[in-house]
């Protein structure tokens, strides 16, 4: 049983875009604890 | 050397240049460390932006960006998603660190805990564990910098290991753990626009349907879900990775360094956020035979394809990208063994009236002890990066159930917990040489759960819970 182009390209392309959102997340939660001064 | 892309001293004016920085940072952060508890614990008052931040970074080491594509090259497909499951580590712990925080209020160190929970034997195996896996750690994220420079400049193994460990001790020295979580931050935000940068190129210049095509016709076995021993490794790589996670005092001193409420949401985001990322790294390296590389050992594999894909310019950036990866785990992992040893060796064994002036002081010697033997273990390049880190696997697995235990059930006692680890220990070591690392985590993990078991059927405890809170506070 072997991958499939296909389901090679749904795995990367999911996994790639799960690693775009991560520097936005992070971003977000730092404006947020900026604004309610809770970074530390 | 092979495919050297960066001249001597190009690398050695980035190492610098970065060096510096770092070292600044860390002082500006710690200028105001007062006590232990602001040097190791960054004052328990870290919010939900550094502490998810810091959470990620320190789990995305040297080992997510060359070890997972050593192990797509080596088991393919289950290699990368293999690897990835280590997420679970983080995820599980997320409601750990919500308990730790509420049993341990003042807690410092996994070794209080053990300590307190279980008795001095377990204690003593604990620590034995803990330190031999933080030490194989270090020495793998200090190869994993020597290994880095070696592959993409002209600079020898031994330059670029000791740079950067100089680096990180120093800014860990100067700035305790506010500089770790900070310098996390944005080296977490570096790595991940790296990564993204080098997969995006790498599905632009090859392609994905060329990569199927090239693995398709020389390695095959690459694409096989049923490959064997890869599949044995998904498995074992998710025991390791949780025994990782659960048993460090890399992941408790957070827990207790976290705001109250945070160490939950923190833990579980930065294990989802985690996830996809080995696969990204990892899918790189199968692009490695429609570009014809041809590493001298697996661990090259990623900084070879990613130089080659990127040409001169990219060599830069993937050292930066890769030194953040490695920096963010080291100082870490320093700052938490150096508290680990502080607390549990010279305040418990040494000097139980210490001051927190003392303690501090001791604190910041040992960050520096530790990094001089780090680099000694590292002076001989004992073991490809992947090998040694499996190796610590055979420890850490046994620990996860004494662990889950001692947090959620009072009937486990300290005589089974420290003989659940140490004969998950041994067994595990006696499969790690006589099949092969792939078993070594499951097997720690099977036979400590089964004496655990035992050990809750046979002579059931009753752990009073209060003795956490009637613990004296470590720090004071």
């Amino acid at each position: 049983m072997y991958l499939s182009e296909s389901l090679l390209a749904l795995l990367v392309w999911i996994a790639l875009i799960g690693t775009a959102l991560a520097p936005l997340v992070l971003l977000l939660f730092y404006a947020l604890d900026l604004k309610d001064k809770s970074l530390w | 050397m092979l495919e050297a892309q960066l001249d001597a001293s190009v690398a050695m004016f980035i190492l610098l240049g970065f060096g510096l920085l770092w070292v600044a940072f860390g002082w500006f952060l710690g200028r105001n460390n007062r006590s232990i508890d602001d040097f190791a614990l960054a004052g328990r008052n870290v919010g939900l932006a550094f502490a998810t931040a810091t959470a990620m970074a320190t789990w995305i080491t040297s080992n997510t960006t060359l070890v997972a594509p050593q192990l797509t090259y080596q088991f393919g497909v289950w290699g990368m998603v293999g690897y990835s499951m280590a997420a679970l580590g983080l995820l599980l712990f997320a409601p750990m660190a919500a308990r730790i925080k509420a049993l341990m209020p003042h807690g410092f160190t996994s070794g209080d805990f053990i300590r307190t929970r279980y008795g001095k034997s377990a204690w003593w195996v604990f620590m034995l564990i803990s330190l031999c896996y933080a030490i194989g750690w270090l020495v793998s994220l200090g190869m994993a910098g020597g290994i880095l420079l070696s592959s993409l400049s002209d600079l020898d193994y031994h330059t670029g290991m000791s740079a950067i460990l100089l680096i990180c001790v120093l800014y860990t020295l100067l700035g305790g753990l506010k500089a770790v979580i900070a310098t996390d931050f944005v080296q977490s935000l570096l790595i991940l626009a790296g990564v993204l940068i080098i997969a995006w190129v790498c599905i632009d210049t090859v392609g994905i349907s060329e990569i199927h095509s090239k693995v398709s016709e020389w390695q095959p076995e690459l694409l096989n879900l049923a490959f064997p021993a890869a599949i044995m490794f998904l498995f074992n790589n998710i025991f390791f990775g949780i025994g990782e996670i659960f048993h460090s005092n890399v992941w408790w001193s957070r827990a207790f360094a976290f705001k109250a409420g945070i160490g939950r949401r923190a833990y579980f985001t930065a294990g989802l956020l985690w996830l996809p990322i080995p696969i990204v790294t990892g899918f790189i390296a199968l692009s490695a035979m429609s570009l014809g590389i041809v590493p001298p050992s697996a661990d090259m594999v990623g900084p070879l394809v990613a130089a080659k894909l990127l040409g001169s310019i990219g060599a830069v950036f993937v050292f930066v990208v890769v030194f953040s990866a490695l920096a963010s785990s080291m100082d870490s992992l320093l700052a938490a063994t150096s508290d680990l040893l502080t607390q549990d060796g010279y305040k418990r064994l040494l000097r139980p009236k210490a001051a927190s002036d003392e303690l501090l002081k001791a604190n910041k010697w040992i960050v520096v002890g530790l990094g001089v033997v780090t680099w000694l273990l590292c002076l001989p390049k004992m073991a490809t990066l992947g090998a040694l880190l499996n190796f610590t696997g055979a420890f850490v697995a046994s620990t996860i159930f004494p662990i889950v235990f001692g947090l959620y059930h009072p009937g486990l006692t300290g005589r089974f917990a420290a003989a659940a680890m140490a004969l998950g220990t041994l067994c595990s070591l006696i499969l790690y040489f006589s099949i092969g690392f792939y078993v070594a985590a499951i097997s720690s993990c099977l036979v400590s759960f089964a004496v655990c078991l035992l050990g809750l059927w046979l002579k059931p405890g009753r752990f009073d819970w209060r003795l956490f809170k009637e613990a004296k506070d470590v720090s004071q």
